[in-house]
């Protein structure tokens, strides 16, 4: 069955590159949000397998979003990929700490983001 | 021969300074009573150095000084005691003694030793021509005017060290008035025994306010982590440790709260706590600067990766055929591309990097890479640049291997060639040469440019250095260049270089170890975490 990831990210450019990697390149199907609140909703209607996380967004951010997703009994249970520019290894620490599944880079290679994302969450090949 | 214990008391008796000095008439005021008390023809005050008695002070005698080994007071410094004889003629120690079978033919004697700093430098000492025998009330006489004989010889070292204590004082009273850091010292209950004008300053209350406060209390008053363990100074107060450098928060007297980094010192005096001393600065403002920078770096950071990731990702999908197959042309741009995207994408993660120096250090991949290669490398990058600016690239290059990190070292090349290109005229040519040389790896980049004014030469390698304020507009450069390639260089164990003569050109100059040295720690303060 094809897996469901969330894509999540307020620029559009890296949305379209993030789904044409995952779905193409991955087998994957993809959703998209275009903030934290809008995330939120879309977790929680559609339930999808995992969540691509942008960590630096406007108004609620990665990290923010991820604790309201993990407040709500109805997301918890959905895995979280955090998608970062910055590149601080405390943060990443303290993130992977907090319970996220994995911490990817900005720039990606689209090639490898699929097996990337599968690594992180444990997905057979 | 001297022993050390004679060492020890000559040193004692010269630093009183009174050695062949003219005689002073306080000395001589005991002599006086000595000889009216004991009712002696004779009494002497004498220093005792290795060979002779000085004579400070005597009565019935005009002599400067006498041979110490003839004397009878030389015993009482071997002795370290008094030394009494009633008669000389019958005593077997003085019988034969010169000054007894001749003149003056001296009979009786008392002698008692004078101390300095715990060593016997001299005697007070009474002679009778005729016998006697000493009372015990004699004895006790001469006691009483050693005791005032010891004042008087320690007096004028007395007031030298009181003198020197005093300066010694004034000095530290200087240093702490003048010290930017609140220093306090508290005595053994904790409480403040001493406070700076730079403390005052930063608890913003007076000294009078501050003396005799707990410590403690007045710092973090009503602070409910100290409870909990989580207080450090209360912990070194109470534990007596010793802190460097710890964070930590004050409370002012005006009730405002700053951050400072302190240092503490208990000090301890005969097995007990005398007191502590603290040491602090206030590191608000840094802090707010480092926020700001970290900030800063957060936002570049994002602003310059977010177009590179949607870049990086379209080629990327493009150069691998997800899309659609590309034609070969095309597929060779796309490649170009996608290879100077990934450049960018480092090159973004070096300056974040840079920026973040006093971090940590930077850990380079050390592997065998031939010179060639790595000009090659760097050349291919810069082909596109040098033919527009119409530069001829020239290279000399062998196959020595250098062990180091082949992006950074071609990052190091690249970051030289762009510059001697960018600074070149249109037709001239640069030239890229490395070569093992005495054991050690040489790159060298020459350029018939400007050249660089001989009073900025030192300051190239300084972040955002430019030679001419202009520069940055118009050769769109960052001024970080070469700050990074000094950076790598110095990661590498090496030096980097620059010749350069005013309108003729500039040859830049890197130099590195062949290899890695074994167990050699590699120089050099750059981090770079692992992306992509």
């Amino acid at each position: 069955m094809t897996r469901c990831v969330l894509v999540v990210d307020d620029e559009p450019d890296i949305r379209a590159v993030a789904r044409l990697s995952l779905e193409r390149v991955g087998g994957m199907r993809v959703i998209e949000a275009s903030s934290g609140m809008e995330a939120l909703e879309m977790v929680a209607a559609s339930q999808p397998d995992a969540v691509l996380l942008d960590v630096m967004m406007p108004l609620v951010d990665g990290p923010t979003t991820y604790a309201l997703l993990q407040a709500d009994p109805r997301t918890r249970a959905i895995p979280v990929l955090l998608l970062t520019a910055r590149s601080d290894a405390t943060e990443r620490e303290r993130w992977l700490a907090e319970g996220v599944c994995g911490v990817l880079a900005k720039p990606f290679d689209p090639m490898e983001l699929p097996r990337l994302v599968s690594e992180a969450l444990g997905w057979g090949p | 021969m001297t022993t050390s214990r004679e060492r020890t008391r000559v040193k004692a008796l010269r630093a009183l300074g009174l050695l062949d000095q003219p005689r002073q008439e306080r000395f001589r005021r005991i002599v006086d009573r000595a000889q009216h008390q004991l009712d002696v023809p004779v009494a002497y005050l004498n220093l005792v150095d290795e060979t002779r008695l000085w004579v400070v002070a005597c009565t019935g005698s005009t002599d400067p000084e006498l041979d110490r080994d003839t004397s009878f007071c030389h015993f009482v410094v071997v002795d370290d005691a008094p030394v009494l004889v009633g008669d000389a003629s019958t005593h077997p120690r003085f019988c034969d003694n010169p000054l007894v079978v001749g003149p003056p033919s001296l009979r009786a004697y008392a002698g008692y030793p004078l101390r300095w700093d715990g060593q016997v430098v001299g005697t007070l000492c009474a002679f009778d021509v005729v016998p006697r025998t000493w009372s015990r009330a004699d004895l006790e006489v001469l006691a009483d005017l050693s005791a005032w004989a010891e004042l008087e010889l320690g007096a004028e070292e007395v007031q030298r060290r009181l003198a020197a204590g005093e300066l010694a004082q004034r000095l530290t009273d200087s240093v702490l008035r003048s010290a930017g850091d609140g220093i306090c010292a508290t005595d053994g209950e904790g409480r403040l025994a001493l406070v700076n004008p730079a403390a005052c300053d930063l608890l913003a209350a007076p000294a009078e306010q501050l003396l005799g406060q707990p410590l403690h209390e007045l710092l973090h008053p009503q602070d409910s982590s100290c409870n909990d363990g989580g207080c450090a100074l209360g912990a070194a107060l109470r534990d007596e440790q010793v802190l460097v450098g710890v964070d930590d928060a004050f409370r002012r007297q005006d009730g405002e709260v700053f951050l400072v980094q302190l240092s503490f010192a208990p000090l301890r005096q005969d097995d007990r706590t005398a007191g502590a001393v603290l040491v602090f600065q206030d590191v608000s403002q840094r802090r707010e600067v480092e926020r700001l920078k970290d900030e800063f770096v957060s936002v570049v950071s994002h602003e310059l990766r977010t177009p590179l990731t949607s870049m990086r990702g379209s080629l990327g999908l493009l150069a691998a055929g997800v899309v659609a197959e590309l034609p070969p042309e095309a597929q060779s741009l796309v490649d170009v591309a996608l290879t100077n995207t990934n450049r960018l994408s480092r090159l973004v993660a070096d300056i974040l990097d840079l920026e973040r120096l006093s971090a940590g250090q930077m850990h380079v991949v050390r592997r065998p890479h031939r010179l060639s290669d790595l000009v090659a490398l760097a050349l291919a990058a810069v082909e596109g640049v040098a033919a527009q600016a119409g530069v001829r690239l020239e290279q000399e290059t062998s196959d020595d291997v250098c062990w180091g990190d082949a992006d950074r070292l071609a990052q190091v090349l690249v970051n030289l060639l762009g510059n001697a290109i960018h600074f070149s005229h249109s037709g001239s040519a640069v030239c890229v040469t490395a070569r093992m040389q005495e054991g050690e790896i040489r790159f060298e980049v020459c350029d018939k440019g400007r050249g660089i004014p001989p009073d900025r030469l030192e300051q190239v390698f300084e972040r955002f250095a430019q030679v001419d304020v202009s520069d940055a507009r118009e050769k769109q450069g960052s001024g970080l260049g070469l700050a990074i390639c000094q950076s790598i260089v110095h990661a590498h164990g090496g030096r980097i270089d620059v010749d350069s003569v005013l309108g003729q050109g500039s040859t830049f100059t890197v130099v590195l170890p062949q290899r890695r040295p074994r167990n050699g720690p590699w120089p050099g303060p750059l981090r770079r975490e692992e992306e992509e």
